[in-house]
């Protein structure tokens, strides 16, 4: 079997996306909105004569868990949820306050910010192209119980498509980052990242036709198992990725269920995993039965590469099967071992005689 | 790895054919002598030698406690699909045989053959790599194909972890 560790590791290095703590650029872009939104309730609320309400941001999404990878089409995406403390009880209509960031900012990017069902969203462009987004998800909190609560709906949503509905974005950061320890949790994090790799580089990249990255990473709290080899050339135990990624794939896969589509009469695969936090919902739900099976038969293609990649002798054929077609250009195929080494002719040789003298 | 400076080249054996000789080597007083050929490959970009494969004895090979003798034909014919499955990067290179002393030395008779060897064999390398695998100790001589000179290049222990 190939060891193909150094090349998954280099292939980790290049797709890791670096965290707040290390990224400068990204955190000042973020510390700019926060303190923008800050000014700017204080601002509103004065002239609409309203106590002004404290706000608190949460950092969310691959950022805050650690979990990111560079994006194919270079749009970085920036979660950030907007806490204020206000109630829910008084703020019925659940957009009032997505338009008030809205309004905000304004006048701080070229493109108009967006109010989308679960966010606000902010575009920055660079020479016409979107730079990165900052999703300003917006909670607010409630009377009754210690929940936050997420405000849905777009601006022009029918009255029954904009309400607030409970979330536990820190509980979801926790879980997370809570479910493995030290060498595991490291494995695990290359893992999830090589799976959204996978994902970019074969899920077409609009609408819900791919799976979504949360879903992914909570199945993996549940279904991933760190995995070592043994390297007998060094006698040490070491870290085995490829083993790691191929046995968590097999998981996934059988999470599926077949279930008929009456309408389509067709099998299709289907898949169900609620979110371990409020507000406990299929993170799956966006898929079609469709969407779904393709899911599935591309996990399986999957498999196969990666049981064919482990069987290979050679770094280099085994590497060739997954690059480029699976992770992209940024796995590196190590040369071929017979390209090390010179053609030559047929050698031969005569018969060989060896004898110890019979010291007796 | 072993890695010896012969004149302007490196010569590399490859661990796992020095555990191979290990395993083969006569520790009990009614273990035979075995050998066979070492196979290898030139680097592209150095000239330098790698050692990569050897044949094992076959049956129709020669064995007892003082001589071994390896048949030409069957030897040959694994060099030739050894040869095909490494995309032709693989030639001969030499000879290993075991003695059943603590510290190997070669025997008049060796050194006779492998004169032989540097003379009659047919092979892209201008010298050969010799192994002999003593209890304790083994060594590595190599012969040049143009000059006969044989020289000692290498003598270690075995890795006593394996």
């Amino acid at each position: 079997m190939a060891d193909i560790q150094k090349q998954f590791e280099e292939f980790h290095d290049e797709i890791k996306l670096k965290r707040f703590k290390e990224n400068k650029e990204l955190r000042e872009k973020r510390d700019i909105i926060t303190n923008k939104i800050k000014k700017g309730v204080k601002t509103k609320f004065e002239e609409m004569e309203k106590d002004v309400p404290s706000l608190e941001f949460i950092d969310q999404g691959s950022y805050a868990v650690d979990l990111g990878i560079i994006p194919e089409d270079k749009d970085y995406d920036i979660d950030e949820g907007v806490v204020f403390d206000l109630y829910k009880e008084d703020y019925t209509d659940s957009l009032e306050l997505k338009k008030i960031i809205r309004d905000i900012l304004k006048s701080h990017t070229t493109t108009i910010p967006k109010i989308k069902n679960p966010c606000v969203t902010i575009t920055y462009s660079l020479d016409d192209e979107p730079a990165y987004h900052v999703d300003l998800p917006v909670y607010v909190k409630s009377k009754y119980d210690d929940h936050l609560y997420l405000a849905w709906g777009k601006e022009f949503s029918n009255k029954e498509n904009k309400y607030w509905d409970p979330a536990d974005p820190e509980g979801l950061n926790n879980y997370i980052k809570n479910s493995f320890a030290d060498d595991a949790k490291k494995q695990f994090k290359r893992v999830v990242r090589y799976m959204k790799k996978w994902k970019d580089v074969c899920f077409e990249s609009s609408g819900s036709s791919r799976p979504p990255s949360v879903g992914i990473t909570i199945l993996a709290t549940e279904l991933f198992s760190y995995k070592q080899s043994y390297d007998s050339l060094s006698s040490k135990y070491k870290d085995d990725d490829l083993n790691a990624l191929k046995d968590f794939v097999s998981n996934l896969k059988r999470k599926f269920f077949l279930k008929w589509d009456h309408e389509l009469e067709k099998n299709f695969y289907i898949i169900e995993y609620d979110l371990p936090v409020q507000p406990y919902t299929n993170v799956f739900s966006k898929m079609t039965n469709t969407q779904m099976d393709t899911f599935y038969q591309k996990l399986n293609e999957f498999e196969n590469a990666l049981t064919e990649a482990g069987g290979k002798s050679d770094p280099h054929e085994a590497c060739k099967v997954l690059s480029p077609k699976y992770f992209g250009e940024a796995f590196p195929i190590p040369e071929s071992k017979e390209a090390r080494y010179k053609k030559v002719a047929l050698s031969s040789a005569p018969s060989s005689s060896s004898a110890k003298e019979n010291l007796l | 790895m072993i890695k010896v400076k012969y004149r302007n080249n490196e010569i590399l054996v490859e661990e796992h054919v020095i555990e191979v000789i290990q395993r083969l080597r006569q520790e009990d007083p009614t273990d035979y002598e075995s050998g066979g050929m070492l196979i290898g490959s030139v680097l592209t970009n150095s000239n330098d030698v790698v050692i990569r494969d050897y044949t094992l004895p076959l049956m129709s090979d020669y064995k007892s406690r003082h001589r071994f003798i390896r048949k030409k034909q069957s030897h040959n014919a694994i060099l030739q699909q050894k040869w095909e499955d490494s995309n032709k990067t693989v030639m001969y290179l030499g000879e290993w045989h075991t003695h059943p002393e603590m510290d190997p030395h070669y025997s008049p008779q060796d050194i006779k053959n492998w004169r032989k060897l540097l003379d009659k064999s047919n092979t892209f390398s201008d010298y050969l790599v010799f192994i002999i695998g003593g209890i304790e100790i083994y060594k590595v001589w190599i012969g040049c194909r143009r000059t006969k000179d044989i020289v000692l290049v290498y003598k270690g222990a075995y890795n006593e972890n394996i």
